[in-house]
C-alpha cells in the first residue's frame, strides 16, 4: 500500500518543492531545486531507479509551473495575454504553453540526472577525505 | 553500466548546458527565456498587474510629509500633498507607474538613444536627433538650469518620484515591453525632461522651408514656387480677428518656369545626403503634403456674454500622431492654498501642460512658425572640416564625437558632428549647411508650465508664459472673470534683408545672422474681441491686409484656414453656447473645404455639356456628388465623401504632374488645398495644361470633369458599384492607433472616423494623426470640465485603462471630469485605487 502511494506522494512533493523554489527564486530555483533532488535520490537506487527519478523531477517541474500558470489565469487575464505573445512573438498559442512547460522540465530532468550522477563521485570524494 | 552512466551523463549535462543557455542568454531576438517565461516574475506576470491594486503605501525619500493619491474610475490620479514639491515628486511616481516604459522610449528618442534599447532598428532616428544637436540643447539647457536651482527643483522631484517607482516596483509590474526587449527600465534623470520637450519641438517646429522651395524650385522655377508656397495664406480667416472672413486673395501664380539651377543643385545635393531611405520618406511626406502628414490643432473659446449659463467656455483640441499608450497622461495635482490645477502631461515631463486650475483655462495650437533656417557655409577641407569662414576670418568648428551603442553595450557607429557659432553643420552632397534652430537655444518651457498652474487671470497666465520660447504656441486663455485671449506665443527669429526665412542664407557673414526675437509685446495677440469668441487652426495668426501695425514674419505655407472657417462659422451662428455645444463642434463633420470645391466640379459638369458626361458612370458621379451633404459621415448614403477625396486626389495628381521627377514618381512637394483653391480662380492657367498631351490645351474644367470620372472609375474598381453603401466614408478611411511596436494586438486599428480631410475632427491618409486631446471647460464658480482622448491611463495592455476611454472619443463624447479640492471630495465609489506615499525615515 506504502509502495502504491510512494512515487505519487514524490510528485506532488517534488511539484510543491519546484513551485516554491521558482516563487522564492525565479526560474533559477528549478535547476537548484532539482539538482539537490538528484544529490538526495541517488542513494541505493540503479540505473532504471534514477532515470525515474529524474523524469519525476521533470514531470513536477512542468505540473509546477502548469498550477502556477493556472494560479495567475484564475486572478488575471492571461488568456489576453497569450492573445498579445502569439501576435507579437508569431508563435502559435499551444506552441508558447508547451516552450513554457517544456523548459522547466528540460531543466529539471537534466539537473536531476545530472546530480543523481555525480552523487556517488561526491560521495566518495568525502568518504575518502 | 560505467559507459552507460557516462553516456546519460553527457546528454544531461548537454541539455542542462543548452537549457541553461537559452534560459540564462537571449537568441537573437528571443529575450532570455528563463525570466521571460517564469511564470510568477516573467510575461505572465504581467497580467496580474493589469490593475491598480485597491490600496497601496509605500515609502519614498526626499518627501517632506505623506501624499495622499486617489485614483478615480477614469484612472486619473488626484494627488494631495502638502507642498508643491511632493506633488511633482508623486507625479512622477504614478506616470512611472502607468506608463514607464513609454516615458524610457521617448526619452531615448529624444535623446539619441534608442539604438541601446532596441540595437539597430533605433540608429538612423538616434543619428538624426544627435545630428540636429537636440541632445547637446538638452545637455546645455540642463547646466543653464543647474545654475538657479529653484528653477529646476520640480524636474529633480519628478526624477526622484519616478526612481522611486523603479526601486519600489514588483517583478510583476515590469512593462510588457521590456520582458520582450529582456530588458530592465533604465533610472530616470531630471534631463529626460528636458529631452521629451525637445522631442516636442522636433514633432512641431522643424519645418524645412528652404529646403522644400529648393526642391520645387528645380523643377518649376523660382516664381512658380514662391507662389505655390506663399508667405501668406490664400484664403484669411486670421487667429487675430480682422473683421473679415474666408476672405480668398486673388494673387496670381505665375504658369511653371524653367528649373531654377542653382536651386536645383542643392536639391540634388540633399537627395544625395538624405540617401535612399530617407528620400523615400520625404517623397511620401512630400506627395502627402496636403491632406495627410499636416499635424493641425484646434482651440475655440467663448466669452461669457455669449454662452448660455453666462460663464466663459474654452475647447482645446490638439491633433498629433496618435499612439497606444497616447502621448497624454491625465493628472490632477492639489496642494491646499497653493495648486490645484488639472488637465495632461506628457509621460516625463513635470508639469501639466494642457489644462485648468480654478480661474484659469488653456489650451495650444501649433503656430508652425518657421523657426528653423540653413546657412549655406564655407569650410577649411570639404571632407573633415575643422574651420569655417565668417566675415573673412577662419573660426574653428566645435566638435562633438556621438557614439551609439547596442543593447548588449557594444560600439555600433561612431559619428563627428560640427557646429559653428549658429548650430550643427551638415555636409549635402558637396555642400556644407549649419542650422539655426530655436529649439536649440535653452530654454525655461518646464518653469513656465509651472508658473502657469497658478495663473488667476490672464494677465498672469500671459506674463508666465512670456518665457516660453519653442514649439511656438498659440495659447488660447479663458478665466473666470469672463475674459479670453489668445496669443501667438514662442521664439520668432527677426532675419536680415527681407526678413524671410525662405531662402538658405550665406554663412560666410555674420550680416546673414538672426538679429535676434520679436518681442513679446508684438506677438499676434488678441483680448475679448467685439465678436465674443476667438478660435485658431493653425492658421496665419494675423491678416496681412489689415496691418495690424508691423507684421513679423512667422512662417509661410499656412494649413488650417479650411477648419477655421468652419468654426468661426459655427461659432458666430451661435450666441448662446453651452458646453454640449463645444463637445459638438469638436467633431463636427462639415467642411469648408467640401463647401468650396464641390460647386466647382459640378459647374465644370454641366458646362461640359453632353459630349463629356452623358455616359452612366458620369452621370451617377455628378448625381452623387450633387447629392451629398458635404459631411463625412457613415450616414453618407451616396458616397459623396468618398467619391469627393476620390476626384480631389485625381485633381491634385494632375494639376501638380510638373512637380513629379519623373512621371508616376511622388512628387517634390505637393502644394497645399488653400493654393489649389486660388488656382480655381484662375481657369486657364497653365498649371491646368497636361504637359503630357502636346497637341491640346487643357483647362480647369476639363481637368475637374476628367478627375471626377477617374475618381468613379477608381472608387467603382476598389470598392465596386456604389449601390447599398458600398462607397460610405467609414468603408474608405479609418484611424489607425498604433502602438510603438506596431503589434496589431497592442493597437487599435480600423476603428471608424469621425470626420475628413479639414474637417474640425480630422482624419484622413493613413489615419494615424488626429484629436489627441479633447477637453472643455467651464470657468463658473465651480470650474466644471470634461475630457477624453484616445487610449487610457495605463500602458498595461491588458488593463482595462489601457483602451476605456477609445469608445467615448469615437462617439465624439466627453468624460466627466471629477475636481476634487480635498481626498473626501471623492467618494468611496469614485474611488478606484488609493496611493499612500510616505516619507521614508
Amino acid at each position: 500500500m506504502m509502495k502504491r502511494w510512494r512515487w505519487p506522494a514524490r510528485l506532488a512533493l517534488l511539484t510543491a518543492a519546484f513551485a516554491s523554489a521558482t516563487i522564492a527564486l525565479g526560474w533559477w530555483g528549478v535547476p537548484a531545486a532539482a539538482l539537490v533532488w538528484g544529490l538526495l535520490s541517488a542513494g541505493g537506487l540503479d540505473g532504471e531507479q534514477l532515470d525515474r527519478a529524474a523524469l519525476l523531477a521533470g514531470a513536477a517541474a512542468a505540473l509546477a509551473w502548469s498550477a502556477l500558470l493556472c494560479a495567475e489565469a484564475w486572478r488575471a487575464p492571461v488568456a489576453g495575454l497569450l492573445h498579445i505573445l502569439v501576435d507579437v512573438m508569431r508563435v502559435p498559442a499551444p506552441g508558447l504553453l508547451a516552450v513554457t512547460l517544456f523548459l522547466p522540465s528540460a531543466l529539471a530532468w537534466s539537473a536531476a540526472t545530472v546530480g543523481a550522477t555525480i552523487a556517488p563521485t561526491i560521495t566518495q570524494v568525502f568518504v575518502v577525505r | 553500466m560505467i559507459a552507460g552512466r557516462t553516456l546519460r551523463l553527457g546528454a544531461a549535462v548537454l541539455m542542462l548546458a543548452g537549457g541553461l543557455a537559452v534560459a540564462a542568454r537571449p537568441t537573437g531576438p528571443v529575450p532570455p527565456l528563463g525570466p521571460f517565461l517564469d511564470p510568477v516574475h516573467g510575461v505572465w506576470a504581467v497580467a496580474t498587474s493589469a490593475e491598480l491594486p485597491r490600496w497601496h503605501r509605500a515609502r519614498v525619500l526626499s518627501l517632506h510629509a505623506a501624499v495622499d493619491v486617489r485614483y478615480d474610475r477614469l484612472g486619473v490620479p488626484h494627488i494631495f500633498a502638502t507642498t508643491e514639491r511632493d506633488a511633482y515628486l508623486a507625479l512622477g511616481y504614478v506616470v512611472a507607474r502607468d506608463r514607464l516604459f513609454q516615458m524610457e522610449l521617448q526619452a531615448r528618442a529624444a535623446s539619441g538613444t534608442l539604438s541601446e534599447m532596441v540595437g539597430q532598428l533605433g540608429l538612423d532616428r538616434d543619428r538624426e536627433m544627435r545630428r540636429l544637436g537636440l541632445p547637446r540643447a538638452a545637455e546645455q539647457a540642463l547646466a543653464a538650469l543647474q545654475a538657479s536651482p529653484s528653477r529646476f527643483e520640480m524636474a529633480q522631484a519628478y526624477a526622484v518620484g519616478v526612481n522611486a517607482w523603479i526601486d519600489a516596483m514588483p517583478a510583476a509590474a515590469v512593462p510588457l515591453e521590456y520582458r520582450l526587449l529582456g530588458r530592465r527600465p533604465a533610472r530616470w534623470a531630471p534631463i529626460n525632461s528636458l529631452h521629451l520637450l525637445n522631442y516636442m519641438s522636433w514633432l512641431l517646429a522643424r519645418d524645412d522651408e528652404e529646403l522644400l522651395r529648393a526642391r520645387v524650385a528645380a523643377r518649376v522655377g523660382r516664381a512658380a514656387a514662391d507662389a505655390l508656397f506663399p508667405v501668406h495664406a490664400q484664403i484669411q480667416e486670421p487667429i487675430v480677428p480682422s473683421g473679415r472672413h474666408a476672405v480668398m486673395t486673388d494673387v496670381p501664380i505665375p504658369p511653371p518656369g524653367p528649373p531654377d539651377t542653382i536651386l536645383a543643385g542643392i536639391a540634388r545635393d540633399v537627395a544625395l545626403a538624405d540617401g535612399p531611405v530617407q528620400n523615400a520618406a520625404d517623397a511620401a511626406d512630400a506627395a502627402d503634403r496636403d491632406d495627410a502628414a499636416i499635424l493641425g490643432s484646434n482651440n475655440w473659446a467663448v466669452a461669457s456674454r455669449r454662452t448660455a449659463a453666462g460663464h466663459t467656455l474654452l475647447a482645446g483640441d490638439p491633433h498629433l500622431d496618435l499612439s497606444i499608450p497616447s502621448i497624454w497622461y491625465q493628472a490632477h495635482l492639489v496642494v491646499p492654498g497653493t495648486l490645484n490645477v488639472q488637465g495632461v502631461t506628457i509621460p516625463g515631463a513635470p508639469a501639466v501642460i494642457i489644462g485648468f486650475n480654478q480661474d484659469v483655462a488653456w489650451t495650444f495650437t501649433n503656430v508652425e512658425a518657421d523657426v528653423l533656417d540653413h546657412f549655406a557655409e564655407v569650410v577649411d577641407d570639404s571632407a573633415s572640416p575643422t574651420r569655417y569662414k565668417l566675415d573673412g576670418a577662419w573660426h574653428p568648428l566645435v566638435q562633438r564625437i556621438e557614439r551609439y551603442f547596442g543593447p548588449a553595450g557594444e560600439e555600433i557607429a561612431v559619428d563627428t558632428v560640427r557646429y559653428t557659432h549658429r548650430g550643427p553643420l551638415h555636409n549635402v552632397g558637396s555642400r556644407w549647411l549649419s542650422t539655426r534652430w530655436t529649439a536649440l537655444d535653452p530654454s525655461p518651457t518646464v518653469d513656465a508650465f509651472l508658473k502657469v498652474a497658478h495663473a488667476k487671470s490672464i494677465s498672469e497666465f500671459e506674463r508666465a508664459m512670456e518665457e516660453y520660447l519653442v514649439p511656438a504656441q498659440n495659447m488660447l486663455v479663458a478665466d473666470r472673470a469672463g475674459s479670453i485671449a489668445i496669443r501667438s506665443t514662442g521664439h520668432f527669429p527677426i532675419r536680415a534683408g527681407d526678413g524671410l526665412g525662405t531662402e538658405i542664407r550665406d554663412g560666410t557673414t555674420s550680416a546673414s545672422d538672426w538679429r535676434g526675437y520679436v518681442a513679446p509685446a508684438d506677438y499676434p495677440h488678441s483680448v475679448d474681441p467685439s465678436q465674443g469668441f476667438l478660435a485658431s487652426t493653425n492658421q496665419e495668426p494675423t491678416d496681412p491686409a489689415t496691418g495690424h501695425g508691423h507684421l513679423p514674419y512667422l512662417g509661410s505655407d499656412w494649413p488650417g484656414a479650411w477648419r477655421a472657417v468652419r468654426i468661426n462659422e459655427l461659432l458666430s451662428n451661435d450666441s448662446a453656447v453651452t458646453p454640449e455645444t463645444m463637445r459638438r463642434f469638436q467633431t463636427d463633420r462639415g467642411s469648408a473645404r467640401a463647401d468650396y470645391f464641390v460647386p466647382f466640379f459640378l459647374a465644370a459638369a454641366r458646362r461640359a455639356g453632353v459630349a463629356h458626361t452623358d455616359t452612366p458612370s458620369m452621370r451617377d458621379a455628378i448625381r452623387r456628388l450633387a447629392a451629398w451633404d458635404r459631411r463625412y459621415t457613415s450616414g453618407d448614403t451616396v458616397g459623396g465623401a468618398a467619391l469627393f477625396e476620390a476626384a480631389m486626389s485625381e485633381l491634385t495628381d494632375r494639376v501638380w504632374a510638373r512637380l513629379e521627377p519623373a512621371p508616376g514618381e511622388p512628387r517634390v512637394a505637393t502644394p497645399s488645398s488653400l493654393t489649389l483653391a486660388a488656382l480655381m480662380r484662375q481657369p486657364r492657367s497653365q498649371w491646368w495644361d497636361d504637359p503630357a498631351t502636346t497637341s491640346v490645351v487643357e483647362t480647369r474644367d476639363d481637368v475637374l470633369v476628367a478627375s471626377l470620372a477617374a475618381a468613379y472609375d477608381t472608387l467603382v474598381h476598389e470598392l465596386g458599384p456604389p449601390a447599398h453603401r458600398g462607397w460610405r466614408w467609414d468603408r474608405v478611411q479609418h484611424v489607425n492607433i498604433y502602438h510603438q511596436f506596431r503589434y496589431a494586438s497592442l493597437s487599435r486599428i480600423g476603428l471608424p472616423p469621425q470626420g475628413g480631410p479639414h474637417t474640425l475632427s480630422p482624419t484622413s491618409g493613413t489615419g494615424v494623426h488626429g484629436s489627441s486631446w479633447r477637453m472643455v471647460v467651464e470657468l463658473a464658480d465651480t470650474v466644471r470640465a470634461w475630457a477624453t482622448y484616445p487610449g487610457g491611463q495605463s500602458g498595461n495592455p491588458l488593463s482595462r485603462h489601457y483602451d476605456d476611454k477609445l469608445a467615448r472619443w469615437m462617439a465624439g463624447e466627453l468624460d466627466s471630469l471629477a475636481t476634487p479640492s480635498r481626498p473626501s471630495d471623492l467618494s468611496e465609489a469614485d474611488t478606484e485605487s488609493r496611493l499612500t506615499l510616505e516619507p521614508a525615515r
